[in-house]
């Protein structure tokens, strides 16, 4: 036994295990590459190489190897100085590197000009945002994140957290997509329209339509600048003359128009992409739930008539694509409380910027979203602009003021960040502007920020850095192993 | 021996290129502007914005509930002519009553007697949430030769449907004022208007609201 435990000792601080290593990690950082420029997608060779427990394997080999080889040279002697000194400091750069991964930060976040920020998103990680009225003038906000199992199933930390905020709810995941393509749902709802303070009325055909008999009328259609100029003609033809109507049409891509006609022919439309909402009516901070409007215009301005339905929205699971960064997972949670179980299915909100979806009645709002950490620093943007050559469109920089406070402290530190300027706080916070949105002069600019911390920078990996270098020097300025 | 210029250089390289000292200009301190009062609330600190110590700051007016009246007004004094600007601000009830940029620099422009359309410039400008454009003009006013240089700026409506949000609640008149439309108009002598060019866009870029705009 001590034989086997002396063999291994000396294998794992040996050449041998060293070369292994370094093929290993070699062989991984080349999958790696080639993972990456096949499916062009980071976080799928992440999955595999950089980000795979055995990675982290190989920098604890490296850390042990480096370790236990220092340690087969005792006792020491004078020589060994300059080999110990590079071991010592290779052992602080890789603690460093090992610290890092485990606990260090790194995120983004997205502010608007005169807006502030202390969260960041974290890259790669799932979470729903829960959010509740705590009264009526705020509301408090709870993430949960959720995380695999070795299995590979979804779980939340709902069921382990000791405290949580809200202990009347639980959520329990039902069912998770990884990847899906979601549809905003307006006017027409299967086979029938909604208008808010209307019943719902059926869906008419309308190949078969030869008269308009009432003022709502709504059908899916081929060809809706066809259908509309059949309606319009219709409409026309009637006598003694036409009444004001309004049609509701969805095209073969779901997208709907709401068109109005009135009584001495003039025509309005609004169109309702299923792509993107538009300008959307929000009831109570989302907690009433969200409608889309259209204006119906009349002879008097102020006479306009306002049609709103609510909006819902649909999805469709699909196969999921090799790059990552373009899936959208969908999950459908049960949320408990007290005796109610009401279930809501959520789309993955990659920015979490959009919509947070009412359950209970409206008492809480949900979102799908990246897990969020919070920092100790609270930035505020001013001012982002794009710099460009003189007499040129060409940009020559981006910057962005800001103002960064530290919580803790409340002290304050103006800063302007561009292309190579960060602001580092003096506990390791760094924070780089990675882009600017939209880059028009006069429009409301978003910044996205990209947030790093590195707890063991100052005291490990840089000192470590330091000693290394010492070693090496020493190396060759003492020439400890030449012959005299 | 000879070895200890390389170490201490390999050191130098090693420590890197940033530094979390400020780099911020030597700015000076912040001036406080309050808004506008209501019967029911007094004027509030709303804005700020960086003056510098060769600038006047005329005494603030008590009651400027009435939008013609600036909520402050500042002055260079210097040899080539004094300078005059003054800050209003526009609060609004809803989106649509507000008045658009390009409408207050119609308006200034109509205030010159004759103006000189080579020299004159409008630019689209953003900053703190705000965004609109900055008039910069010269022509004759009253007889006189003079520049204006103005911004007419307004709360972009996606924080002005967040403050607007908050009305409902208490400090109304805060989020009131904070969500108005505001100018920045400068008066002088061209030459003067010329000579103080940079320190007056200085001045309106420093222009911010003292809350942040919270966001949703």
């Amino acid at each position: 036994m001590t034989t086997l435990i002396r063999h291994l000792y000396h294998f794992l601080g040996g050449v041998k295990f060293a070369l292994i290593l370094l093929t290993a990690v070699a062989l991984n950082v080349i999958a790696g590459t080639l993972l990456e420029s096949k499916t062009n997608s980071h976080l799928f060779a992440a999955h595999f190489t950089y980000h795979n427990p055995f990675f982290k394997a190989l920098l604890w080999g490296f850390f042990i190897n480096i370790l236990f080889s220092a340690m087969r040279r005792f006792p020491f002697k004078g020589k060994h100085i300059p080999f110990l000194i590079t071991h010592w400091g290779l052992l602080m750069i890789l603690g460093g590197v090992l610290i890092k991964v485990s606990y260090g930060t790194q995120g983004t976040m997205v502010i608007a000009e005169g807006s502030g920020s202390e969260e960041i998103l974290l890259p790669d990680s799932q979470a729903i945002l829960i959010e509740k009225k705590s009264s009526p003038e705020k509301t408090t906000q709870m993430y949960i994140p959720l995380k695999r199992t070795w299995k590979g199933s979804l779980v939340t930390s709902l069921q382990n957290d000791p405290a949580p905020l809200f202990p009347e709810v639980q959520l329990h995941l039902k069912e998770y997509a990884p990847h899906c393509i979601q549809k905003w749902v307006t006017w027409i709802k299967g086979n029938q329209a909604h208008i808010f303070g209307l019943r719902p009325f059926s869906l008419v055909n309308e190949e078969s339509l030869e008269r308009l008999t009432s003022p709502l009328i709504a059908f899916k259609t081929h060809d809706p600048a066809r259908a509309a100029q059949k309606i319009y003609r219709l409409h026309m033809e009637e006598t003694p003359r036409p009444d004001p109507r309004i049609v509701i049409m969805q095209d073969d891509s779901e997208d709907v128009y709401v068109i109005a006609f009135g009584a001495h022919g003039e025509a309005s439309m609004d169109s309702f992409s299923n792509k993107e909402p538009g300008s959307v009516v929000m009831y109570d901070e989302g907690f009433g739930g969200y409608a889309v409007q259209t204006v119906i215009p009349r002879r008097d301005p102020q006479d306009s008539l306002i049609l709103e339905t609510p909006l819902t929205r649909s999805w469709i699971k699909t196969e999921p694509g090799a790059r990552l960064e373009d899936n959208t997972p969908l999950l459908t949670a049960e949320v408990v409380k007290g005796e109610k179980t009401e279930a809501v299915t959520l789309a993955y909100d990659r920015h979490a910027s959009g919509l947070k979806w009412p359950i209970h009645c409206g008492e809480y709002l949900l979102r799908f979203q990246p897990d969020c950490k919070k920092l100790p620093y609270r930035i505020r943007v001013r001012q982002a602009r794009q710099i460009n050559y003189p007499h040129s469109n060409q940009p020559y920089s981006f910057e962005c003021d800001i103002i960064a406070s530290d919580l803790r402290s409340n002290a304050q530190t103006e800063k302007t960040l561009s292309m190579n300027h960060v602001h580092e706080t003096w506990d390791g916070y760094r924070f780089y502007l990675a882009s600017i949105t939209p880059q028009d002069k006069g429009a409301l600019k978003r910044v996205q920020i990209a947030v790093n911390h590195d707890p063991a920078k100052y005291w490990l990996t840089y000192p470590g850095a330091m000693i290394l270098t010492l070693g090496i020097v020493l190396l060759f300025w003492m020439k400890p192993y030449s012959s005299r | 021996m000879y070895y200890l210029p390389l170490i201490i250089l390999s050191l130098r390289l090693l420590t890197g290129c940033s530094d979390y000292a400020n780099h911020g200009s030597s700015l000076t301190a912040w001036q406080v502007i309050s808004g506008r009062e209501t019967p029911d609330e007094p004027r509030q600190a709303i804005y700020r914005v960086r003056m510098p110590s060769e600038w006047i700051r005329v005494p603030d007016e008590e009651f400027t509930a009435d939008t013609t009246k600036p909520l402050s007004t500042f002055v260079i004094k210097s040899q080539e002519g004094d300078i005059r600007i003054t800050i209003h601000n526009f609060p609004s009830e809803n989106l649509e009553e507000r008045i658009p940029p390009t409408a207050q620099i119609t308006r200034w422009k109509n205030q010159f007697e004759i103006l000189d359309q080579i020299l004159s410039s409008t630019e689209a400008e953003a900053w703190g949430g705000f965004t609109g454009n900055r008039f910069e003009g010269i022509g004759l006013l009253k007889g006189e030769r003079i520049a204006v240089l103005g911004w007419a700026m307004q709360l972009d409506p996606h924080h002005y449907r967040t403050l607007s949000a908050l009305r409902h609640k208490d400090q109304k008149n805060q989020w009131r004022q904070m969500s108005a439309d505001f100018t920045i108009k400068a008066i002088g002598t061209v030459v003067a208007m010329q000579t103080h060019e940079n320190a007056l866009k200085a001045f309106a870029a420093s222009f911010e609201l003292i809350e942040e705009i919270p966001s949703r």
